[in-house]
């Protein structure tokens, strides 16, 4: 398997490492400071201190001062911190010490192969069965979640787009869209109907079954989520299913969540989506191989590859694990 | 208001008492304005109170047909017996009523015994849906036995949906028993829906005869609680060549309530094709069991089955879960979706 990114590139940003290290926590204080507000994808502060020392190339891009709008609220720098996950399943490590912090109001991407173990880091966060016995801690706002079941979870606001979505013998589509929103009303179903691109006078009657498709039914789920308007959403791999056309419904409905204040975690092969990311997160058999703001972990659905010994394992925590099982 | 309703029950349950003594009429006979608050009572009952002029809609009351509205094309003679009525439909040739025609079955009485007894024609090249409400919200004890015969004429169809209204003692022990014969290219799709109040005891017994090119459809969907115990047994017998036949049951239950399902689907026929679907849904300690028999007599023939028993799907469940309802909400979701 090959990961997207030259080792020379590596090297380089290995280097640049120590001045980052030095300015990172001026930039975090500052962009701490921030407030949830539409505007530009990365807050002014940390992007202006932060993400230029790290992408000079940068320079040219134009960013705006947001301005504070009247009520809005202030917001943690981190709304969800993993840390030291590790998962295993059958024997087998999927999770591997994994650590990753979720700023709020982003669009994260967690960028990986098959089987890096990024569905199973969706399906942990959100605590669904058999996802449950994990080492490490999963922090919502510096509080943990990991005793919360699935629905006290997302009772506090986090909710799951699934990668294949469930089918439901005889639950109508309205009924399943206003299943977790707080308003029950018709308008918002027919709204969130309209929003992903189905006509509420053709779906509204119909029922969430096999007599929907695989792409149906995920853009009724995606409305759903729509509906439900929480803080954390974790979308696996929601453009999976659905047609050409029908994609850029979905990149709306991710575009109007982040301007809601809402934190999007994407799990994608798609360049097509990591586009509409702010940061990505690149596994690989389940540990952390790199991080970064969305321009560069571009370069790694560029073919500029490194090898990624996915076995199972990574060569170098092989031992580790070994002891661990 | 209450005075009126205990007046009414009152002349329901000496209707009642007359109907078992095997008395149809005579000096216990109700007057033109008892009849009418028991009609209401009936009607109040499943949720309707009036139907438009041109809806045809027959309403029997224990062994007393209570009021009739009849349309063009459709015969209905009825005759009191024993315990019940007997009832003689037909819908005439080449006929295709718009509306349905709506039947209502019922005891308001918490006891007694109510024998409906049915000989319906579809006749050659009519269409028609019967919607059969059949209620009896206060039941402790009472028995709703019916025999049904169904004939579906010639590139004639019928579309029958029985739905039941009880009470939440759960004392009632229903007993249909039905024997359709569809004649060539006829349609016929029957559903039973037993959802709301306790299903009591269950006896259900459907058979259906499909000559060529000729299509049934039947469907049973029944939520059980309490002690209740259910039987259904569908069978249809797909006798000519390109007919079809879907027998689908779908059945929730809690508590110590129990079930027994049925299907059986045979095949004589070229081209003949079939499919049994059940599905149940076991909850605390009820129990379920599934026979779906499916048999063919012919290489061009081909049938399928599939059946599901067990708790709520994992899936479903917590794709409701992350939405934020509870494990109850969403297994009443997911049970109320299946048996809609």
């Amino acid at each position: 398997m090959l990961l997207c990114r030259s080792v020379q590139d590596i090297k380089r940003w290995k280097k640049r490492k120590g001045a980052r290290q030095k300015l990172l926590p001026l930039a975090r204080r500052l962009a701490t400071c921030a407030y949830a507000v539409p505007g530009p994808p990365v807050d002014y502060f940390f992007a202006k201190r932060y993400f230029l020392v790290r992408n000079p190339y940068a320079f040219n891009m134009n960013f705006r001062k947001p301005a504070r709008e009247p009520g809005a609220r202030r917001i943690a720098m981190n709304l969800l911190e993993i840390r030291n996950l590790s998962l295993i399943k059958g024997n087998r490590p999927i999770l591997n010490n994994l650590s990753m912090d979720i700023w709020a109001g982003h669009v994260h991407a967690i960028i990986g192969p098959n089987g890096a173990g990024k569905s199973t880091l969706a399906n942990t966060i959100m605590g669904l069965s058999g996802y449950r016995e994990f080492e490490g801690d999963i922090l919502l706002e510096g509080e943990s979640i990991a005793p919360l079941s699935v629905d006290d979870r997302s009772r506090r606001d986090i909710t799951l787009l699934f990668q294949e979505p469930a089918r439901f013998e005889g639950l109508g589509v309205r009924e399943f869209i206003l299943a977790g929103a707080k308003e029950k009303s018709r308008a918002l179903a027919e709204e969130a109907l309209i929003k992903v691109g189905l006509a509420p006078e053709k779906y509204l009657k119909r029922a969430v079954d096999k007599t929907l498709s695989g792409g149906e039914r995920k853009r009724i789920e995606l409305a759903s989520i729509w509906a439900m308007k929480p803080r954390l959403v974790l979308m696996d791999e929601p453009d999976s299913g659905v047609d050409i056309d029908s994609v850029k419904y979905i990149f709306a409905i991710i575009k109007e969540l982040r301007k809601a204040g809402s934190t999007v975690i994407l799990i994608t092969h798609s360049p097509e989506v990591l586009r509409h990311a702010d940061h990505a997160f690149l596994i690989c058999a389940g540990t952390l191989v790199d991080k970064g703001e969305m321009s560069r972990m571009f370069d790694y659905f560029n073919g500029k590859c490194v090898p990624c010994a996915h076995v199972g394992i990574p060569a170098a925590d092989a031992p580790v694990l070994a002891e661990r099982i | 208001m209450s005075e009126n309703t205990k007046t009414s029950t009152e002349i329901a349950a000496k209707s009642a008492e007359s109907a078992a003594s095997g008395i149809t009429s005579g000096a216990a006979a109700p007057t033109a304005a008892d009849k009418e608050a028991l009609l209401a009572e009936l009607l109040a009952s499943i949720n309707q109170h009036k139907f438009a002029p041109d809806v045809a809609h027959i309403e029997i009351h224990g062994n007393q047909v209570l009021n009739k509205n009849l349309v063009e094309g459709l015969i209905v003679e009825s005759e009191s017996i024993d315990n019940g009525v007997k009832v003689r439909i037909r819908v005439l040739k080449d006929v295709t009523l718009k509306n349905p025609v709506n039947f209502c079955f019922g005891l308001i009485p918490d006891n007694g015994v109510q024998r409906i007894i049915t000989d319906t024609v579809i006749e050659e090249g009519a269409h028609a849906k019967f919607i059969a409400n059949c209620t009896f919200p206060n039941a402790v004890n009472v028995q709703h036995l019916m025999n049904a015969t169904i004939e579906i004429g010639k590139g004639a169809s019928l579309s029958y949906f029985e739905r039941h209204t009880h009470g939440p003692e759960g004392g009632v022990t229903i007993v249909p028993v039905t024997h359709v014969r569809v004649r060539e290219d006829g349609r016929f799709s029957t559903e039973f829906e037993l959802i709301k109040g306790a299903a009591g005891v269950i006896e259900l017994d459907y058979a259906a005869e499909v000559e060529a090119n000729a299509t049934v459809d039947m469907m049973t969907r029944v939520f059980g609680r309490s002690a209740d115990r259910i039987h259904i047994k569908e069978a249809a017998h797909l006798a000519g060549p390109g007919s079809t036949g879907v027998l689908t049951s779908h059945i929730a239950l809690k508590n110590t309530a129990s079930a027994t399902i049925e299907n059986e689907l045979v095949a004589d026929a070229p081209y003949a094709r079939g499919h049994v679907d059940c599905k149940e849904i076991v909850q605390d300690g009820a129990r379920a069991r599934a026979i779906p028999i499916v048999q063919v007599n012919n290489h061009l023939a081909h049938v399928t089955h599939e059946a599901a028993i067990g708790s709520v799907d994992s899936k479903q469940l917590e794709t409701l879960l992350s939405r934020g309802l509870t494990e109850d909400e969403a297994t009443d979701m997911i049970i109320q979706g299946l048996l809609s």
